[in-house]
């Protein structure tokens, strides 16, 4: 174990791969950590999930037609099937999560199709589904950087408007907040966020890192802020082992890193102090009510 | 003297259905409305249309005189109980300071002054004990009082209950219909929607009868009769005794 850690710490200051790896972990573990929290107490892990596969074919757009379009064609297929699902919704008698479904693996269809139609050019698609995370530019970081950094200020200006509109949108709308606006640019941030994503954890477990950490600080607390730090927190960790378990043991980073996350999650399920499910049942047993 | 609210031939619909009908009402300041109907009456979207958070197919609402967009920060609503997500991460305190909100600028961040109407509105509902407490850790009747003291922070003029009675402790429910009295003392006007016809008289000095289409609006003692209560509901209401003016729903 000594050893292991030691062989990391020694790569991680030869390789800048491995700094730029690491870097992208914790900025995207802190991204997604807050950006989750919004995400699963709006009940809105489902969509998460639908918007990071929306995504593909924008991204596989912009592959084609070079890198300046990175972001904006990811943008634009996930804000289209944002909009799509709100629209079978408003105007049908289809459930959300009928249409969440229909649209997620429509796009992510049409991605696909995009793709094995390219036949044999660059585009690699292990590496948008899966991330490769050795594969982060200085360019990649900076983008992952300013975004974190506006997200986190976006959140800290919008407070109260971010929790009014989440624990109780009746009254956000009464007194005028923009509901509409506030989900869709969750939506537009969503997608965003899956863009960065796409090298360290790819579009497939993306969503993991928006729901899994935030879901085990949910466990932990009683408020808000507190929950962001958490859910922040534990996204980096997972972020950080995961990179260097893939490392050691020559694992697919994104899949190590969404493990690490899972097994902090289930720890956190059966042992968190207020909600755990064996500290309860521990409990039980020492009141004598098993 | 302006009205509280005026409602003008006001109609809405959802997928082509007609949900609420031609409702004209004036409702003058300082006044405790009950508003009653069945289920699927129309009666929170009624709520919702004057304080216009759905589009209408047609009416005019004005809020103290104004068009609504222009009086929000004087419009407070207590949500029904069954809308929140009583899990969320939420302190009793922040809740009421939610109240505040509306007075605040797009930027700002509730001063102290602003947690200190919180917390008196928290004293107000005899809940200042439990300002730490995460919302779900409260019985429903606590649950409730927290979000009138929410209301009772915003500081408005006019109050919408959604069924602030459901489900709820006697004591809690004293302590609220007190607090209306009061704030109805102060000048308030406060529409409360309601599901227990056997408090109607007792609670409200003002009534409406909402059944998709306006049956019955004005003082308790002359609307709440047996005919239209049995029209508002459809003929399912069965009156038991006459001296205690019960009625039950079925």
């Amino acid at each position: 174990m000594i050893e292991q850690m030691t062989t990391f710490v020694d790569a991680l200051s030869r390789y800048p791969f491995l700094q730029n790896a690491v870097l992208a972990g914790v900025l995207v573990g802190v991204l997604c950590g807050v950006v989750g929290t919004f995400i699963i107490l709006r009940g809105m892990a489902l969509m998460g999930e639908a918007i990071s596969h929306a995504v593909l074919p924008g991204v596989v757009l912009s592959y084609i037609l070079g890198a300046t379009g990175f972001f904006a064609g990811a943008v634009l297929t996930g804000t289209i099937a944002a909009l799509g699902i709100g629209y079978i919704t408003e105007n049908s008698k289809i459930k959300d999560d009928s249409a969440i479904g229909i649209l997620l693996t429509g796009m992510f269809a049409i991605g696909i199709v995009m793709v094995t139609s390219l036949g044999g050019t660059n585009v690699d698609v292990w590496h948008i589904l899966f991330g490769n995370v050795l594969a982060v530019s200085r360019t990649d970081l900076w983008i992952t950087f300013v975004i974190t950094i506006v997200v986190i200020l976006s959140v800290l200006v919008f407070y109260k408007q971010l929790i009014l509109s989440t624990f109780d949108p009746t009254m956000a709308k009464a007194i005028g907040l923009p509901t509409k606006w506030i989900h869709y640019i969750l939506m537009i941030v969503l997608s965003l966020v899956t863009v960065v994503s796409l090298n360290t954890v790819g579009v497939i477990l993306v969503v993991a890192m928006l729901i899994t950490p935030a879901s085990t600080a949910y466990l932990l607390t009683d408020r808000l802020p507190i929950m962001l730090v958490l859910s922040s927190t534990f996204g980096v960790i997972s972020a950080v082992v995961g990179v260097y378990l893939s490392y050691i043991y020559d694992v697919a980073t994104g899949a190590s890193i969404v493990v690490v996350a899972m097994a902090i999650f289930t720890f956190v399920f059966f042992f968190s102090p207020k909600q755990g499910v064996a500290i309860q049942w521990f409990r039980r047993l020492s009141t004598g009510k098993v | 003297m302006t009205q509280a609210i005026e409602v003008d031939h006001l109609s809405v619909s959802y997928y082509g259905k007609t949900v609420l009908d031609d409702v004209s009402f004036e409702a003058e300041t300082a006044q405790l409305i009950g508003i009653i109907g069945p289920n699927g009456a129309g009666k929170s979207t009624m709520i919702k249309a004057i304080m216009g958070m759905i589009p209408t197919n047609q009416g005019n609402v004005r809020v103290l005189g104004n068009r609504v967009d222009q009086v929000r920060k004087q419009i407070a609503y207590v949500p029904q109980r069954s809308m929140i997500d009583f899990d969320f991460p939420v302190l009793v305190e922040d809740v009421v300071v939610m109240g505040r909100y509306p007075h605040l600028k797009w930027w700002q961040r509730p001063s102290k002054k602003d947690r200190e109407k919180a917390s008196d509105s928290l004293r107000a509902v005899g809940m200042e004990d439990y300002g730490k407490r995460q919302i779900g850790e409260l019985s429903g009747g606590q649950q409730q009082r927290v979000f009138l003291a929410r209301a009772l922070a915003q500081e408005s003029d006019v109050l919408f209950l959604d069924e602030p009675f459901a489900g709820i402790d006697v004591t809690s429910e004293e302590i609220i219909i007190h607090l209306l009295r009061q704030l109805k003392a102060e000048g308030k006007t406060i529409f409360v929607v309601h599901h227990d016809l056997s408090k109607v008289e007792t609670y409200f000095d003002t009534l409406m009868m909402l059944n998709r289409t306006l049956i019955g609006y004005g003082k308790t003692n002359e609307v709440f009769t047996p005919d239209r209560v049995s029209e508002t509901y459809d003929g399912n209401v069965a009156r038991l005794s006459g001296n205690q003016n019960q009625v039950v729903i079925g």
